[in-house]
């Protein structure tokens, strides 16, 4: 058959069962509204979880916990944490779908932090400070959001010092324990995660009637300078060193950062390990950061990870993700029961019209038609009910994602990483849904067409 | 109503033109119809051949078997014992594919209770077979032609509901015709109307078949086709004769 011809017989069905082919477009309507609802949910929630929250394309991998002697037996005499061995990062860089492998040193010393007052009107301060250093590399895609570059400062100082007196400010002295004299050092650059940034902004700021950083207020932020105190804390002392300030600058925010803490250039951290804690805290890594990019291969360096006595800092990410899975599959399994049920009633539905129509098809054969174009023909039919469904479905759940954003944005307080919206919509979502949409109305009208087809035209003629 | 004739020439098909040409062979003939345990045995051997240019008029009872025949002939039944030719086709060995298009392109029927599809206009009632056509050619100048011909000028666009007995059987003509059939089958053509409208239809058959070169072959429990035919078969007990 033509298609020509084709679609002036749809034409002409259309225009004769608009009540009963409307009833079958309603079901797959809803059945596809519900189902591209949820699954937009389930994947703008995952975005916002797994792109901001817990990022899943990179996993970082320690020591096991239970060798860590932790921060207050680094204060007690507790020996060097367990670390990663420098060939360990070779032989995961070395690992199929790895594409980077940073290494990551935590402070292994007590230390604080103190100021903020062009941000907040007044200091504020931390009884207690933790410090990751990270190879600036790994956050060279972002750098060109930062205020300023995130590298040592020490590797561009030439001025000699023997207090901060001697250096133009903002710079220090930067004078290690027992020496007799430093170098005059721009204050050290220090980046922040967003989830430090969320949790402040929705959280701390709040509870202590401090004003949020916000969008606008991070713009500010960054180029804030404070002091940092090395070598003591609320906890107490460090065993080697002296006590003494420096200078740190807020360079920007990275997704790259430690979620609760600062993040420094990794030759800071080994430099002032060495100083506070010995030349043991700076030989290795305390962790690893194993970026896989999106769709990479994570059980892989996991595996990997594990025959090396290395585990994943956080599985967040992983169980997260399953949630997430789990909960839009049982949502779409609703959706899937609703399409079902209303591939059921379109099957109704064209039995009931090939049976009115019974005689119609007997002509049309006698005129010409085969068995496989009333096949077509009905079919065809079934699947413009599929389309306009389809079509409907997606327009009914792209509107309720839009009203439930509205709603969320004007009636739920915030909450770190409230995100502007709890949807996303890919094209394959679309193009999926209107697959779903005639594969469901297809599947209903088989049967009808399969009798359509197989009508015995000398019968039903001679019935008509 | 002979205007018919003019108007439908030419004719695209021409070998079927020698009246001697045989359009459809039944060799033997048997069907019976089974219902549960009940059987019925209508046609028991019936042979016939019709040919280009002829009016052929089966006489029988009602249900001696007339229509079931004509189904047979026509490829709309496919159950039956014998064997049956049409264009030199054996329509058992067609798939159901060629069988249609040999319906669709070269065989045209009439019906009794005419068989028109009320929800479309005259005209695309007689281009309904269009719908089907592997062709795409626009058929409507000859549907409009063969309405005025059969005195449905002007009513193109008119429903069928509008339409009475005779003009309705007119339509189902103009239909059959579209594609300029080498084979008519006319099952009770005149069984509806009026004397006078039923041998108006029974002329324009046998204009058909003088200048066409069209095989009618009707059926008809009455003496008003006969009158018209070239040849008269009896159909009784399952048998022509």
């Amino acid at each position: 058959m033509r298609v020509r011809a084709l679609g002036k017989l749809l034409r002409s069905d259309v225009a004769r069962t608009r009540g009963a082919l409307s009833s079958g477009t309603f079901g797959i309507a809803a059945g596809i509204a519900a189902l591209v609802f949820f699954v937009a949910l389930g994947l703008g929630v995952r975005k916002v979880l797994l792109g901001d929250v817990f990022p899943i394309d990179q996993v970082e991998l320690e020591p096991p916990k239970g060798t860590d002697p932790g921060l207050v037996g680094l204060l007690f005499g507790g020996g060097p944490p367990p670390g990663i061995e420098p060939a360990q990062i070779e032989e995961l860089r070395a690992v199929p779908g790895v594409e980077r492998v940073f290494p990551k040193l935590r402070t292994a010393f007590p230390s604080s932090a103190r100021g903020g007052k062009e941000l907040f009107g007044h200091d504020v301060g931390t009884s207690e400070l933790v410090g990751d250093g990270i190879e600036p590399s790994l956050v060279a895609e972002e750098a060109s959001r930062f205020a300023f570059p995130f590298v040592d400062p020490l590797e561009s100082a030439t001025v000699s010092c023997k207090d901060d007196a001697a250096c133009a400010a903002p710079q220090y002295c930067e004078r290690p324990s027992g020496a007799e004299e430093g170098k005059c050092s721009d204050p050290v650059p220090v980046l922040v995660s967003r989830y430090l940034v969320e949790v402040f902004d929705k959280s701390i700021a709040p509870a202590h009637g401090l004003p949020p950083i916000g969008a606008t207020l991070v713009e500010r932020a960054q180029g804030v300078v404070f002091t940092m105190r090395l070598g003591e804390s609320l906890l107490g002392k460090a065993k080697h060193g002296e006590v003494r300030v420096v200078r740190a600058r807020l360079a920007g925010i990275s997704r790259r950062a430690v979620d609760l803490g600062i993040t420094l250039p990794l030759g800071v951290v080994k430099r002032w390990n060495v100083e506070y804690a010995g030349e043991g805290a700076a030989g290795s890594f305390s962790s690893a950061t194993v970026v896989t990019g999106e769709g990479g291969d994570t059980a892989r360096v996991l595996a990997k990870a594990a025959s090396m006595r290395l585990e994943p800092k956080d599985t967040r990410a992983r169980d997260v993700s399953v949630l997430v899975s789990g909960i839009t599959a049982l949502l779409s399994l609703v959706a899937a029961v609703i399409l079902l049920v209303s591939a059921a009633n379109i099957a109704t539905t064209f039995r009931v019209l090939v049976a009115e129509r019974r005689g119609e098809i007997a002509l049309y054969r006698a005129l010409g038609a085969s068995g496989r174009d009333v096949g077509v023909w009905i079919l065809s039919l079934a699947a413009l009910v599929g389309i306009v469904g389809g079509a409907t479905g997606l327009l009914v759940a792209w509107l309720a994602a839009r009203l439930c954003d509205r709603l969320a944005r004007t009636e739920l307080p915030d909450f770190p990483f409230k995100p502007d919206t709890f949807f996303a919509f890919p094209a394959w979502v679309a193009l999926g849904a209107f697959g779903f949409a005639v594969a469901f109305a297809l599947f209903g009208a088989f049967g009808p067409a399969r009798r359509a087809a197989r009508v015995d035209p000398a019968l039903a003629l001679a019935e008509r | 109503m002979s205007e018919v004739v003019a108007a439908t020439a030419p004719v695209a098909e021409a070998p079927l033109r020698a009246s001697s040409d045989v359009v459809a062979r039944a060799t033997g003939v048997s069907k019976r119809f089974v219902d549960g345990s009940a059987s019925r045995q209508v046609l028991a051997g019936a042979s016939c051949e019709v040919h280009a240019g002829e009016l052929l008029a089966i006489l029988g009872a009602s249900g001696s078997g007339k229509s079931t025949l004509l189904g047979i002939l026509g490829g709309l039944d496919r159950h039956w014992e014998g064997k049956v030719e049409v264009l030199g086709e054996n329509l058992a060995t067609l798939s159901d594919v060629a069988l249609s298009h040999l319906r669709g392109a070269r065989i045209g029927f009439v019906f009794q209770a005419f068989h028109l599809l009320t929800h479309l206009s005259v005209q695309d009632n007689v281009l309904a077979p269009a719908l089907f056509s592997r062709e795409a050619t626009d058929w409507t100048p000859r549907a409009i032609e063969l309405l005025s011909s059969l005195g449905l000028a002007g009513r193109e666009h008119d429903s069928i509901a509008h339409l009475s007995g005779g003009q309705r059987q007119r339509v189902a003509i103009a239909r059959a015709l579209l594609f300029r059939p080498a084979l008519l089958l006319c099952d009770e053509p005149t069984g509806n109307l009026d004397d006078e409208t039923g041998q108006a239809i029974a002329t324009l058959f046998r204009d058909l078949t003088r200048r066409e070169g069209v095989a009618v072959l009707a059926a008809t429990h009455s003496g008003r086709l006969t009158e018209s035919a070239d040849r008269v078969l009896r159909l009784e007990e399952g048998k022509l004769s």
